[in-house]
Order: structure tokens, then sequence, then C-alpha cells
């Protein structure tokens, strides 16, 4: 059963989609598999995710972010803002995630993945704070 | 007693302009920091020994990256630091990124700093 669909951006690439398709319980495909260009727009990214029913994992915080795109305007969009990501290192974020069991609130809002929580970035200015554990 | 230098003091710089964080577009939609006037013409600058590099506004809201891709250069440079060479990025990112490629960023980045910190 797939709990999460995630298209994942040019900069985590094939490795880490691949990574994650690994636990099973992520269905991860990176922008060149959903069908678009290496260099696609990012407002073409945004559009599709609602679309293709998936969230758009990515690194780039400076521009894909909750300012530029509005919670609720979109499918959902999941940052991972550390510098020295490495595949596993995303892999354990996403699935700590998945585990605390509150994954459902990502969809259409831009979520925040952090070493020890999540902070969802809500309609409104809202933001919610979830705590991940390792 | 011999007279000092005056210490700079940051009060005295101006942070709002040429150094301005964000820029408004011409639509009114926030920018990043290469909407700059000086950013954009230590840019400008670059891009003519750089023609790989390229800048759009529809791509990672207009922030250097590399020709054809989605690639930053600022990321290219911590994927560097992370995997500890040019190739071993080249090779993560294989077939999308070549190793000039990579290179170029990397020259990108020097080139840029340089015109961006220059004082004239």
């Amino acid at each position: 059963m797939t709990h999460l669909n995630l298209m994942v951006d040019h900069v985590f690439g094939e490795p880490v989609a691949r990574k994650l398709n690994e636990w099973g319980s992520i269905k991860a495909s990176t922008i060149g598999g959903y069908g678009f260009r290496q260099n696609e727009k990012d407002d073409v990214l945004i559009e599709s995710l609602e679309e293709n029913n998936c969230l758009l994992l990515t690194h780039d915080h400076n521009t894909i972010n909750e300012r530029r795109y509005q919670p609720c305007s979109h499918g959902g969009i999941i940052v991972i803002p550390h510098d020295k990501w490495t595949p596993d290192y995303v892999f354990e974020r996403v699935k700590a995630f998945i585990l605390s069991g509150k994954k459902a609130l990502a969809e259409h809002c831009v979520t925040y993945l952090h070493p020890k929580k999540a902070i969802i970035k809500t309609h409104d200015n809202g933001e919610l704070v979830v705590l991940l554990r390792d | 007693m011999a007279s000092q230098a005056p210490v700079p003091c940051l009060d005295d710089f101006d942070f709002d302009r040429p150094f301005r964080r964000h820029h408004f577009h011409r639509s009114g939609r926030r920018s990043t920091i290469m909407g700059s006037p000086h950013f954009r013409w230590a840019f400008e600058k670059c891009r003519q020994n750089h023609p790989g590099i390229s800048i759009d506004q529809d791509v990672l809201g207009g922030i250097p990256h590399v020709e054809g891709t989605r690639l930053a250069v600022s990321q290219l440079l911590g994927r560097i630091y992370v995997l500890g060479s040019v190739d071993a990025v080249a090779e993560y990112y294989y077939p999308d990124v070549t190793r000039d490629q990579v290179n170029e960023a990397v020259s990108f980045a020097q080139s840029f700093v340089e015109f961006a910190s220059d004082p004239s």
C-alpha cells in the first residue's frame, strides 16, 4: 500500500528517489519521471502537484516556500533545508515524518523537515510543530 | 599619543542600498537577492565568461543555476562539500550534469564573489 507520493526535485535526484522507494511506503519519482524537463519552471511543477496527487520534495527553501507558494494553493511541498544532506538523511527525515502519523497535514501545506521536528506552514500564516523521533 | 584610525561602524553602513536583501518586481512579487541591482550587475559581469550558468526568474526563483537543469550553483557547492570532489558530484547527477558543468559552477561562484565584493 502506498502511503505517500513524492515528486523529487532535481537537486535530490535519482539516488534519493531510489532510496525512498526501497522502503515501500513511499512512491517517489524524479521530476523527469513525471514527464517534466530537468529545467522545468517552478510554477509548472507546483501547479501539477494536485493533478499528480503528489507532494514536491525539495531542498530549495529560499525560493520554494510558503511566502512564494501560499498553503492551500497547491498539492503540498516538503522542504528539507539541511545543507549537508545525503540520500540516507533525506530518507530518515521523511520516514520519521510518516511514522509520526501527521503526514496527512502536509497536503496543501509547506512542511519543513528538521532533525527533531517538522514545521508545517498552514494557511493564514498558521504553523504546526510536530516532534519527530529518530 | 598617536591618533588611531576610526573603527568602521556598522551603523555607518547603509544596508538598504545597494545590498538590499529582497527586491520587489514591477509585478509586486518579491524576488530573490539576485534582483538587487548590485548583485545583478555582478552576475551579468560573470555571465559573460560563464555561458553555462543561467538565470531565469521562473526557475528556482531566479538564482544562478546550471543551464538546462534545476541545480543551483550554491547547491552544487554544497554537494562538493558533502561528497568531497567534483567527480563525485558529476557521478551523483550523471547523466544530467557533466564534470565540466560542475567545474564551471565553481568558477562562476568564485568570479561572482570577487565581483560582488569589489568596492569599486
